[in-house]
């Protein structure tokens, strides 16, 4: 199977295909990271424009980079962007995140109760958090790749890590940084 | 949440940071801390909150774009390509025809200008050096024999000057035209 990079390559030099396969390929881990960073309602319209901002971008890809970090680093500069924040996007992420915990259990997953609170609390963390924690648990990029997404030191991904956790596991944040 | 005054500062804060790396990368708390978590009731609820943490976390959806949504995305995508494609071309042609400033056919016309401009100037020498000689006989005796040669120096700097230009502006009328030609082809 071809790399990332590798198609990446064959998209500069104009090939649809290989952008189709890059689509894709990372259609799901793309929108899940959108809608557990954004409330559920922009999320389609991000998700087009951060592939037409691959393609806009192509010629300043770099391939010594790997191709999820640069497409997360774009998906992530789109949601800071968005200008949903405040305490409306807040509501209604939690609101999204709460019918999103809401749905019917997949096999061998926990209570409803248990995933409505992890879900909500999730929601709730500051968006400094929230984006690190999901690129480390959900995507399971390494702390040096998410530094680059969120342009930040490794140092300071690291300990917005602990914070969030310790955020979700209800104690008070603590300015580590 | 925890908060257990016989937490032990060092210990504790080590064995935490681990449990925490470990459910961060969705790995089992680590074996080597066994023994202090079975020790330490702090470490302990922490490792539990963690495990039920890392359960809750599981048991929420993935959430999966619509293929309605895929399609629509590759669809445009590839036409923001295409396009995108077609502009850095055209900026490449605009950008070589900046840099080549004499267009294409530009030798050829300065051979054709240049050509018909010496095929007719033994002609054009002959005419004006007729032109002199009758001057001359004409008004031989009427005028004085320097201020002839006055005029004939005159007549001849004008020439000279006048086939300057002419033979100069060879290039200048060979670039014109070759520019015209392929649009005039497209016509």
């Amino acid at each position: 199977m071809e790399l990332d990079e590798e198609l990446m390559e064959r998209v500069q030099r104009g090939d649809g295909r290989a952008l189709e396969a890059l689509i894709e390929r990372h259609r799901r881990g793309l929108y899940a990271f959108l809608v557990r960073r954004m409330p559920a309602s922009r999320c389609d319209d991000l998700f087009q424009e951060t592939w037409l901002r691959v393609v806009r971008g192509k010629d300043r890809f770099d391939p010594a980079l790997r191709f999820s970090t640069w497409l997360f680093q774009i998906a992530n500069n789109l949601c800071r962007d968005s200008g949903r924040r405040g305490a409306v996007e807040s509501r209604e992420r939690a609101r999204a995140a709460a019918e999103a915990a809401a749905a019917p259990p997949r096999d061998g997953a926990p209570p409803a109760d248990l995933r409505l609170d992890v879900g909500r609390r999730l929601a709730r963390l500051p968006e400094r958090l929230r984006e690190v924690l999901v690129l480390r648990y959900f995507e399971d990029l390494p702390e040096r790749e998410i530094a680059a997404v969120v342009g930040v030191p490794a140092g300071t991904v690291k300990s917005r890590l602990h914070a969030a956790v310790r955020a979700l596991r209800g104690e008070e944040e603590r300015d580590d940084e | 949440m925890t908060s257990d005054p016989t937490r032990t500062a060092t210990g504790c804060d080590a064995v935490e940071s681990r449990l925490v790396e470990a459910f961060l990368a969705r790995r089992p708390a680590p074996r080597e801390d066994d023994a202090h978590v079975a020790a330490c009731a702090a470490c302990r609820a922490i490792r539990d909150e963690l495990a039920a943490l890392g359960v809750g976390l599981a048991g929420l959806p993935r959430p999966v774009p619509s293929e309605l949504l895929v399609q629509r995305t590759q669809r445009r995508a590839r036409t923001e390509l295409a396009a995108a494609l077609e502009r850095a071309l055209e900026e490449a042609e605009v950008r070589t025809s900046d840099a080549n400033l004499l267009p294409p056919g530009f030798a050829r016309e300065c051979v054709r200008l240049l050509v018909g401009a010496v095929a007719v100037l033994p002609l054009v020498l002959l005419w004006n050096g007729f032109v002199l000689s009758l001057a001359r006989r004409l008004f031989a005796g009427v005028v004085p024999e320097s201020l002839l040669a006055v005029a004939g120096g005159a007549y001849v700097a004008c020439f000279a000057a006048w086939m300057t230009f002419v033979y100069g502006s060879i290039p200048f009328v060979a670039h014109r035209r070759a520019r015209r030609a392929p649009s005039e082809v497209t016509r």
